[in-house]
């Protein structure tokens, strides 16, 4: 089924960026997070709370509702919310829903945000798994995210050769754009022999295939791309927005392909690009055998191709260092960072003339469905 | 731990009867338990045993202990978990049979090298 594309493309852009600090404890709530990302975002766009009109974020039940954050900043008018169920599979669509709002016009100015205290207050991986498919895990000691990578990680790499170097050289790749990174929370360079000789978290994973554990927030502001063109930055246009797909891991022929395979067309087809256009990718890595699937899965090389893809280096991947080095925002840093290379202001990571950037979500491992984005330069 | 879905397949493995959902209209099997078909969408469906027989996919060794990822030979859309016991690595590929493990209150799989239909000891 072709699907008319209605009035979408680019439509809509990301007119602002706002962090808080990462940390391993901030100190304080994820309600104080999430109200200083948005302002910080407002700040950056050059608007003020007086401008929002929507708030959206995605939540676990580890933190702060828009319908908590709007009253705390005493929004006027607060016209639309989304308080979207989920993890890191969901994590782009957010943004994707919040310019679905904007491009029909139930809403002028969202702010996008994910606030966590991942280290400090709510671990990932200890809250209960509501699927109802862990109750045939669970009772072998299966249960984490890291576990369930690292079996799908040995899949891959019976199946297509891939290797712990492969693994390990991006690893290293993106520790070395994060020793770039003023905000990222890991800036000490590693080596692969650092990587070979990390220990097992659960095998075939070591610590340096995972992610980090953060404290912190991240905020965007999405607004028409018309408004954005008077704001204070390069408006960064949202060309296309894709989520859903996927197969659950328990029925699925083949656990080397992910929902990002179903996905990846629509994306593309929605921006009227293809893989050849992107310049930089920014993709969720809470495991670093995610970024290797997903090389695959959103057409960068061949099915199988990944590992020694990754390794080469030829596409820039997770600039800003990724989960793995920068910090886990749960998603949203990974779009911020996209955002800061269009804009052309990633200072000495930039990747010179980026245009067009892709930013993804967790590819369906955990839940059987992802989201991600297409952003360019105006 | 087990669900309105899924009580009466652990109810089959604490009797060690290992079967899984057969669509009534299409014959198609599925698993984990659930009403509907996802091929015919049909909600009729029978319990019917299988072969407890399946491939190893994957692995990892976790905390010291090795829990495998099987596909099963019945059903190549099924997928299952299970401890892993014996001195060895798994091998890829290679065929494995269910062992049934008794708990207390449980009974869980461990997934066990060969087919022992073929040295004539049945499943246990
Ligand atoms: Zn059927």
């Amino acid at each position: 089924m072709t699907k008319r594309l209605l009035g979408f493309r680019d439509r809509t852009a990301v007119a602002g960026v706002g962090y808080t600090a990462f940390s391993k404890n901030s100190g304080v709530s994820t309600l104080t997070l999430a109200c200083e990302a948005v302002l910080a975002a407002l700040a950056d766009a050059g608007l003020t709370a007086d401008d929002v009109d929507g708030l959206a974020t995605h939540r676990v039940g580890d933190s702060a509702a828009p319908s908590l954050v709007g009253p705390a900043l005493g929004l006027r008018a607060p016209a639309w919310y989304l308080d979207q169920f989920g993890g890191g599979s969901v994590s782009h669509s957010v943004l994707g829903q919040a310019a679905l709002a904007v491009a029909a016009g139930l809403a002028e100015t969202v702010v996008c945000y994910r606030a966590i205290n991942a280290r400090s207050e709510f671990r990932m991986g200890q809250a209960p798994n509501p699927s109802p498919e862990a109750q045939y895990q669970v009772p072998y000691g299966y249960a984490a995210p890291v576990q369930m990578y690292a079996m799908y990680a040995r899949a891959h790499m019976l199946k297509y050769g891939t290797k712990a170097e492969h693994f390990g050289e991006l690893a290293v790749a993106q520790r070395a754009y994060a020793v770039k990174n003023p905000r990222a929370m890991m800036r000490t360079p590693i080596t692969l022999d650092d990587y070979l000789a990390s220990r097992w978290i659960a095998e075939p994973l070591r610590l340096f295939d995972c992610c980090l554990e953060t404290d912190g927030a991240c905020a965007l502001v999405v607004t028409t791309a018309e408004r954005a063109r008077d704001l204070r930055h390069p408006a960064v246009l949202i060309s296309a927005a894709a989520w859903g797909g996927g197969e659950s891991p328990l029925s699925s022929t083949d656990v080397t392909t992910t929902a990002a395979a179903e996905l990846a067309p629509r994306l593309y087809a929605q921006a009227g690009l293809g893989p050849a256009d992107i310049d930089v990718a920014e993709l969720y890595d809470c495991f670093t055998y995610s970024v290797i699937v997903q090389l695959e899965d959103y057409g960068f090389c061949a099915k199988g191709d990944g590992g020694p893809f990754a390794a080469a280096g030829t596409l820039p991947v997770n600039t800003h260092g990724g989960f793995l080095s920068e910090g886990y925002v749960h998603g949203i840093n990974h779009i911020a960072e996209a955002v800061s290379q269009l804009r052309g202001t990633a200072a000495d990571r930039q990747v010179p003339g980026a245009q067009v950037a892709l930013s993804t979500a967790q590819p369906g491992y955990v839940l059987p469905a992802t989201s991600a984005l297409i952003l360019r330069r105006s | 731990m087990a669900d309105r879905d899924s009580a009466q397949w652990w109810e089959a493995l604490r009797r060690h009867e290992f079967v899984v959902q057969g669509c009534a209209d299409c014959g198609r099997l599925r698993f984990p338990s659930r009403a509907y078909c996802a091929g015919c969408r049909s909600r009729s469906w029978r319990w019917q045993a299988v072969e407890p027989l399946a491939r190893i996919e994957s692995w990892i060794v976790t905390r010291g202990h090795t829990v495998v990822m099987v596909r099963l030979e019945a059903a190549a859309d099924c997928v299952l978990y299970g401890h892993w016991r014996q001195p060895r690595a798994p091998r890829p590929g290679e065929q494995v049979h269910v062992a049934y493990e008794d708990a207390d209150d449980v009974t869980v799989i461990e997934w066990r090298p060969g087919n022992t239909l073929a040295g004539g000891r049945g499943w246990n």
